[in-house]
């Protein structure tokens, strides 16, 4: 699978963000948002998220894959320079984090560590939040981007990916 | 001795009378106070038959009778509706709305006092201007008559005690909540939608007043009876206003989550278009107290998705950049409102102060937003109306996160 080349303003905000916005939405068609914390895989465009599997967004892929990331920049003084990019995909539910810090599976693994790695000055900082981040992070969402959409100011740039 | 639940069956003499006592207890609820005036007018009717009295005696007795009806039946309203009041988180306005509700239908019956009261002035000046009884009743002192004005009079006195009595009430219980919703803690409050209802109840109270302008065309001749009232209604309504609009200032969510609305620069709105693919981007956005507003471009994926869904939901948080486990949320989900043109020209006095609430919140986004409006595209102007439309946010459910837990509030 040949991965496209993203323009380098959406992979550089994807990776130096630490929140995302997470959407989904349940069976009737009702949105719900979380903040999140998220890893961009730079090989496959991929985004990963960690979450409690009992976690309404987890019930809410159940029923509709459909979902919404987004990352933004915000410049409280100018509009104009307020960047963002906004991710529409469909998200699978890959394993808890029980499973895979055993399993074999070595893209889940690097991804795991990742994890680790951009998160981690937090963690050493602060032992209790260790804990927390243990208890509400058990399970790996993959999110499949179809289409990102790219603004600076009242400018957008519109990405459509996996085009077949 | 006292049970515990004694507040919830406290009722007023009347209801009761007309929940126990045959024939009103047989007929389902809300026709009791229908078969009241039916049997009234009917009693009034023969008697003005028997008594051979003038058609203005039976409309002067009418006018009574009609007001009695409309009074009971905003008495049955209001009686339901405190019983009904949730208790407030917050503890000092938990004690406001229990009170109320206590001494609104207190064992003294102090209402009781009030119509005494009424019934004995307006009794005693009858008494010394005669020919005002003489008017109504075209002359006939007959002494059955005399007792079935009596108890008219007396049904009238009662529901003005009441009246009174209600609207004092309501007016102490505003006062005393706004007084204590300043001292509530963080997360208490009371719920908007009880915040509602007392505003409800204060309207049924200014319509109790109202309600004595029936009595005008029998009082128009004489000074004292027309002071009387206007003394009455006067009051009512001043109690009545002064209350809605106290209640009106008090806030119905919890301090904490209002600080995160003023304070917080950037919300997220999520929509969802007919085909469930969500959608979710940045807004500035403004909050009066009540409701959140937010503005689209006109030609936006979100204006579209709302028009498809109007199911929204909208997210603020504030993160602390020394611990980014310590951030904050408030996560609302409910209808999108959106204000087209017409709903401007009615609600025009609060677009004005949301406005003003967008100006004072960005003022440099706004001063960005006009020096450089060239290189805006259309869509992005801020004209509202023409290119920007504004949306507000009808709130079914809030959740709110604190430090990684998650609080749901009603």
């Amino acid at each position: 699978m040949s991965v496209e080349e993203l323009p380098p303003e959406i992979s550089g905000l994807l990776k130096e963000s630490h929140f995302a916005y997470f959407c989904t939405t349940d069976q009737e068609n009702r949105v719900h948002i979380t903040p999140m914390f998220f890893l961009f895989d730079e090989e496959t465009n991929e985004i990963f998220v960690l979450s409690h599997s009992s976690s309404k967004k987890i019930k809410n892929i159940k029923t509709n894959p459909k979902v919404c990331l987004t990352v933004d920049m915000r410049d409280p003084e100018n509009p104009f320079e307020n960047r963002g990019v906004m991710v529409q995909g469909t998200a699978s539910i890959e394993k808890t984090v029980d499973q895979f810090s055993v399993s074999q599976d070595r893209k889940l693994m690097r991804v795991y560590k990742g994890f680790h790695e951009k998160y981690s000055v937090l963690n050493e900082a602060q032992s209790i939040t260790q804990v927390k981040y243990q208890e509400f992070t058990e399970v790996l969402v993959r999110v499949k981007a179809k289409r990102m959409v790219f603004w600076k100011g009242p400018n957008f740039v519109t990405v459509n990916l996996n085009r077949k | 001795m006292m049970s515990t639940g004694m507040i919830e069956h406290k009722k007023w003499v009347y209801e009761i009378i007309l929940e126990r006592v045959p024939p009103f207890s047989l007929v389902p609820r809300g026709y009791n106070v229908a078969l009241q005036l039916f049997l009234m007018e009917i009693v009034g009717i023969l008697v003005a038959a028997v008594f051979a009295l003038p058609s203005s005696s039976i409309f002067y007795g009418s006018i009574a009778i009609l007001a009695v009806w409309i009074w009971s039946f905003l008495a049955f309203h209001i009686g339901p509706t405190v019983r009904r009041l949730k208790p407030p988180s917050a503890h000092l306005e938990r004690e406001v709305i229990d009170k109320y509700k206590k001494s609104l239908f207190s064992p003294r019956r102090i209402e009781y006092g009030f119509a005494v009261l009424i019934f004995f002035f307006i009794s005693l000046y009858l008494f010394l201007r005669q020919d005002l009884i003489a008017y109504w009743l075209a002359g006939n002192f007959s002494p059955v008559l005399l007792v079935l004005a009596g108890i008219l009079l007396w049904d009238v006195s009662y529901r003005l005690g009441l009246g009174l009595w209600s609207a004092l009430m309501a007016f102490k219980r505003s006062i005393n909540l706004s007084r204590v919703s300043g001292m509530r803690g963080k997360m208490r409050y009371t719920p908007y939608e009880e915040l509602r209802t007392l505003k409800r109840l204060d309207i049924i109270n200014l319509s109790f007043g109202a309600v004595t302008l029936v009595f005008y065309p029998m009082a128009i001749s004489d000074p004292v009876f027309f002071g009387g009232l206007l003394i009455y209604s006067a009051g009512i309504s001043f109690f009545s206003a002064i209350s809605y609009i106290t209640i009106a200032r008090v806030p119905g969510y919890p301090q904490e989550l209002i600080w995160l609305l003023t304070d917080g620069k950037f919300g997220y709105v999520g929509t969802s278009d007919k085909d469930m693919t969500p959608h979710l981007t940045p807004v500035i956005f403004v909050f009066d107290g009540h409701t959140v507003f937010f503005v689209v471009s006109k030609i936006s994926k979100k204006l579209r998705n709302m028009h498809e869904n109007d199911e929204i939901a909208f997210i603020v948080d504030m993160r602390d950049p020394n611990n980014l486990y310590n951030n904050r949320a408030v996560l609302f989900m409910g209808r999108a409102k959106i204000f087209g043109l017409l709903d401007a020209v009615l609600n025009f006095p609060r677009l004005l102060r949301v406005r003003r609430l967008f100006n004072a919140k960005y003022p440099e986004y706004v001063h960005q937003y006009k020096t450089r409006r060239e290189l805006l595209p259309r869509a992005w102007r801020t004209t509202l109306f023409v290119s920007r439309i504004l949306v507000g946010i009808d709130v079914e459910r809030i959740v709110y996160w604190r430090e990684a837990g998650s609080i749901r509030l009603p």
